[in-house]
């Protein structure tokens, strides 16, 4: 049996039934969010950490 | 060789592996700037040849078609929320039976880094749930645990904010890490004890062979992105207490008594 018909959607109580068309959008949307999400933590941690370490000099 | 044994070793090369990053975190002072430079081109390399790979060289799969590529980036967020919650769990114990700083500096970057992962995991899912179930949010066993896991780690963070003093500070966390990290293993078995209706667990044995490379690729990548993050917040973490350990104690109460 193909795993790729059978195992991306569960075989317990998942109401899917049907066929997705036009999925992009929603592709694009967790992408982005994610990729967003990551890139605004690691820019405010780089930026916090450049200015504790710059304070700490100054001490 | 059985599946039993495979099991087990599925099982105990992870556990080992997050050990060793645990206390590779633990020792991040030692880390010079090149090391966390080629950790980051590392983990910048496997996200992009993962993620470029899952969106255009695997096929659809054949019922969810383009909407199925979401587990690409979902899955491997999954699995990353999980090992930064136990590197937090790590050096939570580490830093009850150790009072080095680096262990709570640790211990607070992996639960904070952890979070990050639960939210983007979060939001991967309503949005995916939203395309498949025709809803944003249902109240399924793992979706609900996955969202105690997120509160419960944002409680950690919070009671840290509030606590007083380096050391109550220290333990108060650890404390918090390790109780919050019951939930983590309720999140990951919660698939076969009370299935609902999110999918089963996706492993190589559930998925189809096309599209396990991207999957850890990004799994990889995101490992090592989140792991150059624990250093960093890690490291601004004991530059923070180590500020506040400096800082003259105040002389006296702000409201002082007394007058006409």
């Amino acid at each position: 049996m193909d795993k790729t018909e059978s195992t991306a959607v569960a075989e317990n109580n998942n109401p899917f039934t049907g066929e997705i068309t036009g999925g992009w959008g929603y592709v694009g949307a967790a992408y982005g969010i994610s990729l967003s999400l990551l890139l605004a933590y690691t820019l405010v941690v780089t930026f916090r950490l450049r200015s504790a370490q710059a304070a700490r000099r100054t001490s | 060789m059985s599946a039993a044994y495979l099991s087990l070793l599925g099982v105990l090369i992870p556990l080992l592996a997050l050990a060793g990053l645990g206390l590779l975190a633990s020792k991040f002072k030692a880390w010079g700037s090149r090391q966390e430079a080629a950790l980051l081109a590392i983990a910048l390399l496997c996200l992009v040849t993962g993620l470029t790979a899952g969106l255009f060289a695997t096929p659809p799969e054949t019922k969810m078609r383009e909407v199925m590529r979401i587990l690409y980036v979902h899955v491997p967020t999954a699995w990353n929320a999980l090992v930064f919650a136990t590197v937090a769990l790590i050096a939570a114990i580490g830093s009850l039976s150790n009072k080095r700083r680096s262990w709570d500096a640790t211990n607070t970057a992996a639960i904070e880094v952890g979070l990050v992962f639960v939210v983007m995991l979060l939001i991967q899912g309503s949005i995916w749930g939203k395309a498949t179930w025709d809803s944003f949010w249902e109240w399924d066993p793992r979706l609900t645990t996955t969202a105690i896991m997120g509160v419960s780690f944002a409680g950690v963070l919070s009671l840290r904010s509030f606590a007083d003093g380096g050391d109550r500070k220290r333990v108060w966390t650890a404390v918090a890490s390790i109780i919050a990290y019951i939930d983590v293993p309720i999140v990951y078995f919660v698939v076969d004890l009370a299935p609902g209706i999110h999918q089963e667990r996706s492993s190589p044995g559930t998925v189809s062979d096309e599209f396990h490379w991207p999957l850890r690729a990004v799994a990889f990548g995101l490992l090592f992105l989140g792991s150059w993050l624990v250093l960093k917040r890690g490291r601004l973490e004991l530059l923070t207490t180590e500020a506040e350990a400096e800082a003259p104690a105040a002389d006296g109460p702000a409201l002082v008594a007394g007058g006409e």
